[in-house]
């Protein structure tokens, strides 16, 4: 019979599958210890039988015997525990081999996809989403992306410390992006976010922000978008959760001028006293910054 | 643009959080719906599961792929049941136990549904000419050392021995099963394959002190 044949019933003492992780951490099963194993170590045949019934090469009458015996002797149930270990360190003495890089990152994007649909479920986009209908779509799938990104950028960041940059993160939503679409990554002293779009189409904008402070009363972050003639264009206000974290769709009351370019996005508070476009921007106290 | 004043050092701070924890620190950020805990997770046991799930399966796509499902699996359910995290201050070990015996179960169940003897020697020919035995530069001094005990341990059992619980454990196969495929008697198997554990079970004392601390 294979290892993994057990008939049920013998959970309570066998640590396999997923039971295992609970079974094994049960401590009402470990009386007696490692240290009633070094004084007083079963003998070599009881070892065996023990090893019999992991391996499942006992009757079925041997084993009931087993587990009777099992119940009344904490020593061999943690002789047990030890052979159970035994067997599950067998794969340490494999020789190491390495899984591609990419496996990371395809491991916590669809972790982080699963975190988004149980936020979809659980609380609705803010309008104005619906607003931008069939067109906005496409930009379903980049939305998780971008939060999977935000989750990644702690861990991401152990790699970009050993850079003294942040090039994975950049390169990551490099990697992310798709034909027709650009991701900017926004930082600043304190939060961070990336704001997702269409490259001379100012009409839909998708910013996620994590770790922002809570702005001071009276006052919202916004998100601008500074243009090569000096002026800033207004793409939306917008509020950050208890931890600091937003997901919002911004759409930009105003398209860029004939004749000018987007050179940076901004995110800021106090805006809300701004035009839409504004040349003056002393009033704005910019948190995060990214080049377009 | 450049780095703010103040900026490096936290990130720093953090990073080092989290490469630093325990098991059962990370554990409680998973609980918590943290995924930097399970990427710091991965980094630790990543090469442990993608190891034996290449042993079992053969493939360098289907060990992607488990390896992928493993870690998700292990995301997923500490969400769901927050009593699954049995890790604790006093039993390190139990989660890349937990993690070795999800991986083999499920490379082994993938293993049968496929259940074909062409994909056995196709997996074989793919372990013996693979060419990609290299070490984990992220894994901890302390799953090397495992690493090396287990080997050293593994290393001093008679040939035969192995064969046997390796083929047990790594194929899932019945002890019939490989009585048939070595050509010995069943009782033989069984000897063997009861020697076999007693033995590593003797070698590792130490290790498995440690564990069960």
């Amino acid at each position: 019979m294979a290892m993994s044949d057990r008939v049920s019933g013998t959970e309570s003492f066998r640590v396999s599958g997923t039971e295992s992780f609970r079974v094994g951490g049960t401590e009402s099963f470990r009386v007696g210890g490692t240290e009633s194993l070094s004084t007083s170590p079963p003998l070599t045949e009881e070892r065996e039988e023990l090893a019999g019934y992991l391996l499942g090469d006992l009757s079925p009458e041997q084993a009931s015997a087993l587990e009777a015996r099992l119940t009344q002797d904490p020593r061999l149930v943690a002789e047990l525990q030890a052979m159970q270990e035994t067997l599950e360190l067998l794969p340490y003495g494999l020789p190491g081999v390495l899984p591609p890089a990419s496996l990371r990152d395809k491991v916590m994007a669809e972790v982080g996809a699963m975190g988004l649909r149980e936020q979809e479920m659980a609380v609705p986009l803010h309008s104005p989403l619906p607003a931008f209908g069939v067109g906005w779509r496409w930009l379903g799938g980049l939305v998780a992306a971008i939060l999977v990104l935000l989750s990644l950028d702690n861990w991401r960041l152990r790699q970009a410390l050993q850079l003294a940059q942040l090039e994975p993160v950049r390169a990551l939503s490099h990697l992310l992006q798709q034909p027709g679409s650009r991701l900017v990554h926004l930082q600043g002293e304190v939060g961070t976010a990336n704001v997702l779009f269409r490259p001379g189409d100012w009409q839909e904008v998708i910013l996620a922000a994590r770790d922002l402070p809570q702005p001071v009363a009276g006052e919202r972050y916004s998100l601008w978008l500074k243009l090569d003639n000096g002026e800033f264009l207004h793409c939306g206000d917008f509020q950050v959760d208890a931890q600091g974290s937003a997901l919002v769709a911004l759409r930009p009351s105003r398209t860029l001028p004939a004749g000018t370019r987007a050179q940076e996005l901004l995110v800021a508070t106090g805006s809300r006293q701004l035009p839409a476009r504004a040349t003056r921007t002393e009033s704005l106290k910019p948190l995060l910054t990214g080049k377009v | 643009m450049g780095e703010q004043p103040g900026t490096p050092s936290r990130w720093r701070e953090r990073v080092r959080d989290w490469s630093s924890r325990a098991d059962w620190e990370l554990m409680e950020a998973l609980k918590a719906g943290q995924p930097a805990a399970l990427a710091a997770l991965y980094d630790r046991y990543a090469g442990l599961v993608y190891g034996l799930a290449f042993k079992i399966l053969g493939h360098v796509a289907e060990a992607e792929d488990l390896t992928q499902e493993v870690f998700v699996e292990l995301w997923r359910k500490v969400g769901c049941d927050p009593r699954t995290p049995s890790e604790s201050r006093e039993r390190r070990g139990s989660l890349s136990s937990f993690l070795c015996i999800l991986t083999r179960s499920r490379a082994i169940d993938r293993l049968r549904s496929q259940g074909s003897h062409q994909l056995l020697l196709k997996r074989w020919q793919t372990i013996l000419s693979a060419d990609s035995k290299t070490r984990f530069p992220f894994e901890q001094v302390s799953i090397e050392e495992r690493r090396q005990a287990v080997q050293a341990a593994l290393s001093q059992l008679p040939e035969n021995q192995r064969q046997i619980l390796e083929l047990l454990y790594y194929q899932g196969l019945s002890q019939a099963d490989i009585a048939r495929q070595l050509g010995i008697p069943l009782g033989t198997v069984k000897t063997r394959s009861r020697q076999a554990l007693c033995k590593l079970r003797g070698s590792l004392r130490a290790l498995l002190g440690f564990c069960s601390r």
